[in-house]
């Protein structure tokens, strides 16, 4: 029957859009091969869901019409493609029509051809009405006006119907499109309302289609629910993972971030929300990606959470980069004091290393000779007395030449500035950093604020605590067992001086080492020259100070030295 | 009784030069002290010295150019240097220019014997004083 093959051209053309297949989803109902990122349903009128207090005033309206109308049917159908059904019905006796059923006449459907009022006074008395299935219920006569979303589109019929002729005069006319006007206001604040609502979705799935950052929607069971193609391409995985149930965040997060993530988890459910944190993901691959991530309670779904996650492997790559880069730069910094302290004090050595060396050399020739002659048979005791005599000459020599250097340091007089002995030495520590690292040397400062300022060569001083840095670290890169800590402070001594103390726990000074440590060519290094301490002190001395060293409890040495405070009248 | 070899040993330093003479003294040498490469140069030991002992770093003439002048002047006697400086790149030219050692002070007794009878050995397997070398 052509009647119930209803024909759609009741839409108009230009009005037509574009539609899924059957009802739209419903928030609740994930499906993950749906990509987050391409798109969804777009909202049509088709779509709008009327709520239900609309429809219970819709009900309110039909009833009354009927009642007002004395008709057994009033009725609103809804145009469900390629379907017209009952949408609300009147509760009066004696109507056919049941919400929700498919309406299977002619009628309505003629209204939403022509958009144009219908009535029919008796089907039995006109040929083209008398055979149809509203007839055969016994519904006779009608009469019907079209409902329309604010677009123009098509929602709809008002419609009453009897079941004894009817003339339906004007008055029933106007009334009923009263009525249609009534629901037509409705219809253009719900379609205000789902704009709205659509233009707010928009700027959703644009963010989400922006794919910058990864987000996906989960449970606490460990699902993912959605994801977009951003967070997939952090993970390694794809859409077909994902539908298959093979993404699971439980599964993701590697084991020493479970804790954390579990905590996480707890915020976004009592808070609503979790700062974003930093934390790591296995790839497909098994490797490790860290991301950021933060998220967000769905007030819907307590269950759920929506989470953002940004790929930090470029970030950290580049970190550790610059972390190379500054190593780098440290160990330049460190070679270059290294070659600065040989220089400074390596100028000093050098240019006396000739002079000592000749005594040297003439003492050893003496005492090999003295040897020979005195296993001649018969010994030369006068060739003996000879060698001795230059030996004891050479020796007094050798102990001038040092003396001359220590005379030296102390005639050019230090530059006289004024400084915060504090500000001199996180240079040096800075400068040692590497050094430390290499040997594994934790290096630690307790700096005493507000310290007198003392007068001095900031660059001699520096020098100084180089050396015994350098000196601390070199002894406990010996050390296998044990903690290798450094620690350097500074004080007021009990005089009123200022003090620096270089504390280590390496293997520290036997009394005999203790005694000759500052003492010129005293050396405990395979390759020292032993000139190192002796000049220190030598610097220390020409400040005014003092330098000594004493056991370090309970394991290691600690080298102090104090200058004096600057005088405003000095 | 044979002759012994006589061995010149040029230092400017006197504690050095002494001591070194009187090391090779015990050892049984005939030893000659001078403490410039010029008084050497122009002393009757000249030609009589099998075996020269220099330092390298002297006022006026330095050990390496004395060396020079050796070679020029067709003194074939070989050439031990002793020095306070050891630098390689003094070394290699002294060596290369054919010195016996190239010690670094202070020496030991049982290096410069070693190096002197490697020169006296050298000395003995060359032509005489003046043969074309």
């Amino acid at each position: 029957m052509a009647a119930t093959s209803p024909d759609r051209s009741y839409r108009n053309a230009p009005n037509m859009r574009h539609r899924t297949q059957g009802r739209p989803q419903s928030p609740q109902e994930h499906d993950p091969t749906r990509s987050m990122s391409s798109s969804p349903t777009s909202l049509t009128p088709d779509s709008i869901q009327v709520p239900p207090d609309i429809i219970r005033k819709w009900q309110e309206i039909v009833d009354l019409l009927a009642d007002l109308m004395h008709v057994p049917s009033a009725s609103i159908m809804r145009v469900e493609p390629p379907q017209i059904k009952v949408f609300v019905s009147s509760a009066s006796n004696g109507n056919p029509c049941v919400p929700g059923s498919v309406d299977t006449g002619p009628y309505c459907e003629t209204v939403l051809k022509s958009r144009q009022p219908l009535r029919v006074t008796d089907a039995l008395a006109d040929e083209t009405w008398r055979s149809n299935p509203h007839v055969k219920s016994g519904m006779i006569s009608y009469l019907g006006v079209p409902i329309s979303w604010p677009d123009g589109e098509i929602f709809g019929t008002i419609c009453i119907r009897d079941n004894k002729k009817n003339a339906y005069s004007e008055a029933y006319l106007k009334l009923l499109l009263h009525f249609r006007d009534l629901l037509q206001a409705d219809l253009k604040s719900l379609a205000r309302l789902y704009g709205e609502i659509e233009t707010r979705e928009a700027k959703i799935r644009r963010l989400v289609e922006a794919n910058i950052i990864g987000i996906f929607v989960w449970d606490v069971e460990g699902r993912i629910l959605e994801a977009n193609d951003a967070f997939l391409h952090i993970i390694g995985y794809d859409r077909e993972d994902l539908a298959a149930g093979r993404v699971r965040w439980t599964d993701l997060t590697p084991s020493e971030w479970r804790d954390d993530t579990a905590r996480r988890v707890a915020e976004v459910t009592t808070t609503g929300t979790a700062q974003p944190r930093e934390k790591e993901y296995f790839r497909k691959d098994g490797s490790r990606v860290p991301v950021l991530i933060g998220g967000a309670a769905i007030n819907e779904e307590p269950q759920q959470g929506i989470a953002f996650v940004l790929d930090l492997s470029e970030r950290k790559r580049a970190e550790a980069q610059a972390r190379e880069a500054e190593r780098r730069y440290r160990e330049m910094q460190m070679e270059l004091a290294h070659a600065n302290r040989v220089a400074t004090m390596g100028q000093l050595t050098a240019s006396i290393a000739h002079e000592v060396k000749q005594p040297i050399a003439a003492t050893v020739s003496n005492a090999q000779a003295a040897l020979r002659w005195l296993e001649r048979q018969p010994p030369d005791l006068e060739e003996v007395r000879q060698a001795l005599a230059h030996i004891v000459q050479d020796g007094k020599r050798a102990g001038d030449v040092v003396g001359r250097i220590r005379d030296l340091i102390k005639k050019a007089p230090p530059r006289q500035d004024r400084l915060d002995i504090n500000g001199a030495i996180p240079e040096v520590i800075e400068l040692t950093r590497g050094e430390a690292v290499k040997n594994g040397v934790s290096v630690q400062s307790e700096l005493t604020d507000r310290l007198p300022l003392i007068q001095g060569d900031r660059v001699q001083l520096q020098q100084v605590m180089l050396n015994l840095i350098i000196n601390a670290v070199e002894a406990m890169s010996g050390v296998s067992d044990g903690p290798r800590e450094l620690l350097i402070s500074t004080g007021a001594s009990d005089t009123g001086d200022v003090r620096v103390v270089v504390r280590d726990s390496g293997p520290g000074l036997t009394p005999a080492a203790l005694e000759r440590l500052f003492e010129p060519f005293y050396t405990t290094k395979a390759g020292g020259l032993g000139l190192g301490l002796s000049i220190c002190r030598s610097i220390i001395e020409a400040h005014g100070g003092r330098l000594w060293a004493s056991a370090n409890v309970p394991r290691g040495a600690t080298f102090q030295f104090t200058l004096p405070v600057h005088s405003e009248h000095a | 009784m044979a002759e012994a070899p006589i061995i010149s040993v040029i230092d400017d330093d006197p504690s050095v030069r002494t001591a070194t003479a009187r090391l090779l003294r015990s050892m049984g040498f005939s030893v000659y002290a001078f403490p410039s490469a010029r008084e050497f140069l122009s002393s009757p030991q000249l030609s009589e010295t099998s075996c020269v002992i220099a330092d390298v770093q002297m006022p006026g003439m330095t050990g390496v150019e004395l060396q020079d002048h050796l070679i020029a002047h067709d003194h074939s006697m070989p050439v031990i240097f002793i020095t306070a400086f050891p630098h390689d790149r003094v070394r290699e030219r002294a060596m290369n220019a054919g010195a016996v050692c190239f010690l670094s002070k202070p020496f030991d007794e049982t290096q410069l014997l070693e190096c002197v009878e490697q020169a006296l050995m050298k000395r003995q397997n060359k032509a005489p004083p003046h043969g074309s070398d």
